[in-house]
């Protein structure tokens, strides 16, 4: 049987999908990536291996997320894109009259607009990451509550605290000021929910024109606290797909497959890779006034490439291994 | 008399020919660098536009380097450029540099500029008509640089190793500035065109064509907008940018009646969603897209230097223009804390965006 690998490493977690030829999905992973990038994809690889059956053979590798060039390094993919083209992809694929994608990661937060099934506007969070799965991550911490449990905490509030959610840190100092006072700890976590909520609707989402069906994808949407303030912000009902966490990893799988298709053998480097010694290196190159941080990256000791260089001069120079 | 201004495209090649003809001394800040926005920061206001920053920053590194006078162009009107010429002279003073402050607008060209030119030029015992020879060659070689730059984006999508038109163009442009008359730059013209020819291309590629737009300083500056002209070229995109360094002069000098796609005419074609005109780039980069949609531009992406009121003013109708021509536009708020992934995830979903909409799979 073919399969089609997609790996989306994202600040926070680390995804990895398998999908057959029809783009059913055959086994699925999702990682904490605690900043170890190369290791966490080593680990899914071993995870994933030992789910898929003996006669899956891998005929095309996709990357994504903020990891995606390491990873398509590492990994050797056919086809490395980014995470918007790749939630698109996923979303399309599974609800082919989907018009809007709505997906809140660790680090930043996207909509999609799609109609008939194609990607015509989208938005990422610029100024700020209040709003995303860092922070909630942050604050169930704090509060000792396991991140699982934190949005059925505020669902069992009747009424919601007021939090300013412009920025992170003002959030939390207003959240800390609401618990002293006596508020009940539910009715603070449902309102950061709201206020996490109005700040992505008034961010990302500002100027842009929200029809239904939506999908809500990421981690975030695992927290029925969001999920269910964004449904009263929009005043609409909200899909969350069976795959709403790894929907990255998805969606490379189905790049890679495309790519693939009716072209020669897939340029992954086997499962073998996790097993071998991969490090980076940073280089401080001094040629001209751009300064470039260039990374090399050594695979068993060898330099296998480089890249962040403007000219391309460490680039060319990668392509003689 | 040792002369400084900030970089800003290609002047430094144009005042770099006319100081060997006929003066007055330059000394150029160094190329702007990280260091250039560190300095800026460091004194700057810090809700500033960007390229308030890089200016200040251009100005300190050119004073350490030796210069002694500082010219500078000012505005009226909303744009905060007309408040630069203040500000960056009272923090340069307040720092203990000693300086000369010629300020150039169009109220005061004569006085401080022609005046002041003319003088040196007498100094020098150098003929009027020889000063306009200098003019007509440093012109004809600053268009030369233009020219090679939109020949660099031109080909920089067809390109089958990433980074060869970025060195031939590098190349290009030092040969232009070495060229000391007019025979010596028609033989780099030569060399130029032999070398873009040179690099090996993938002619089946069809590139999608965006153009950039925005706050002036930001679309001529590689610098200030994180190079993103070359990026998006290394993506498979062809570039077209609304400003040049002569565009802008052109513009100020009334030259560009006959250019269909000049600021004045992107102005024009504004007035559909802005009647009045609020100074900047805010008409033009309305008007732009409007133009250059009917040349076969397939996107538009406006550059926005965070906090700048003009492009924020031009972003939001620009919402309305992407509707009524049916042209998607992205807009990128650029500041100096803006991290490289952000950019080159918003571009390449971009242009994902624009072949998809060709209906075609990119092939690249």
């Amino acid at each position: 049987m073919k399969g089609y690998l997609g790996i989306d490493v994202g600040s926070v977690s680390t995804n990895l999908a398998v999908i057959d030829e029809s783009g059913q999905v055959i086994c699925d992973q999702y990682l904490l990536t605690h900043g170890q990038p190369i290791q966490a994809v080593q680990r899914g690889l071993k995870e994933i291996s030992s789910c898929l059956s003996k006669d899956v053979e891998i005929r095309g590798v996709g990357t994504t997320g903020s990891a995606r060039r390491l990873t398509g390094l590492l990994v050797g993919a056919d086809v490395v894109k980014n995470e918007i083209t790749a939630h698109a992809m996923a979303a399309i694929q599974f609800f082919p009259d989907v018009r809007t994608v709505i997906e809140i990661g660790g680090q930043d937060s996207k909509i999609i607009l799609i109609r008939d099934g194609l990607v015509i506007d989208f938005g990422m969070n610029t100024v700020c990451a209040a709003g995303t799965g860092s922070f909630l991550d942050q604050q169930a911490l704090r509060l000792g509550i396991p991140i699982e449990a934190f949005g059925d905490r505020a669902l069992l509030s009747e009424s919601a605290v007021r939090i300013a959610g412009r920025c992170t840190v003002f959030a939390e100092s207003d959240m800390i000021h609401k618990q002293q006072m006596g508020c009940h700890l539910n009715d603070v976590i449902a309102g950061l929910c709201e206020a996490l909520v109005r700040n992505y609707l008034n961010n990302v989402a500002k100027g842009k024109d929200i029809q239904k069906p939506i999908l809500f994808q990421g981690g975030v949407a695992a927290n029925p606290g969001i999920r269910k303030a964004l449904e009263r912000e929009l005043g609409m009902e909200i899909h969350v797909p069976q795959y709403y966490s790894v929907m990255g990893a998805i969606g490379s799988a189905i790049l890679a497959k495309e790519r693939m298709d009716g072209s020669g053998p897939s340029q992954f480097r086997g499962f073998g890779i996790m097993d071998l010694n991969c490090w980076t290196r940073n280089i401080n190159c001094k040629e001209c006034e751009n300064t470039c941080e260039v990374v090399e990256f050594i695979m068993d000791g060898k330099p296998i490439s480089y890249w962040g260089d403007r000219c391309g001069k460490w680039e060319s120079q990668a392509r003689k291994f | 008399m040792k002369l400084t201004v900030p970089h800003l495209g290609h002047m430094d090649i144009f005042l770099r020919a006319m100081s060997r003809k006929v003066g007055p001394d330059f000394v150029f800040p160094p190329k702007t660098s990280s260091r250039t926005l560190l300095l800026g920061n460091k004194y700057s206001p810090e809700s500033t536009c960007l390229p308030f920053k890089f200016i200040l920053g251009n100005f300190i590194e050119a004073l350490e380097a030796g210069a002694d006078t500082i010219a500078m162009i000012t505005d009226h009107g909303p744009c905060r450029v007309g408040m630069y010429d203040v500000v960056i002279q009272q923090i340069l003073k307040d720092l203990g540099y000693r300086f000369d402050w010629i300020v150039m607008d169009d109220t005061r060209l004569w006085n401080d500029y022609l005046r002041r030119f003319n003088r040196e030029r007498k100094k020098k015992g150098i003929s009027f008509w020889q000063s306009l020879q200098a003019i007509r060659f440093s012109w004809k070689k600053v268009r030369l640089c233009e020219e090679i730059e939109r020949m660099a984006h031109r080909i920089r999508p067809l390109e089958v190793r990433r980074g060869e038109t970025t060195r031939v163009q590098t190349d290009c442009l030092r040969r232009v500035d070495e060229a000391m008359d007019d025979k010596e730059l028609d033989s780099a013209h030569q060399a130029c065109l032999k070398k873009f020819h040179g690099i090996e291309k993938d002619s089946f590629r069809n590139p999608v064509k965006v153009l950039i737009t925005g706050e002036g300083y930001m679309v001529i500056n590689p610098h200030a907008n994180q190079d993103i002209v070359r990026r998006l070229g290394e993506m498979g995109a062809e570039v077209t940018r609304t400003m040049w360094f002569t565009s802008q002069i052109a513009y100020a000098l009334h030259l560009d009646l006959f250019n269909p796609k000049s600021k004045r005419k992107a102005i024009r074609a504004s007035r559909p969603y802005l009647q009045h005109n609020l100074g900047g780039e805010c008409n033009a980069s309305i008007g732009y897209p409007v133009l250059f949609k009917r040349e076969g531009c397939e996107g538009v992406i406006q550059l926005h230097p965070f906090g700048c009121m003009l492009e924020a003013v031009a972003k939001n109708i620009l919402v309305r223009v992407s509707e009524e021509y049916d042209i998607p536009i992205l807009t990128l708020s650029l500041s100096e804390n803006l991290s490289e992934t952000l950019i080159e995830t918003r571009l390449s979903a971009f242009i994902d965006l624009l072949y998809k909409r060709r209906g075609r799979n990119r092939d690249r």
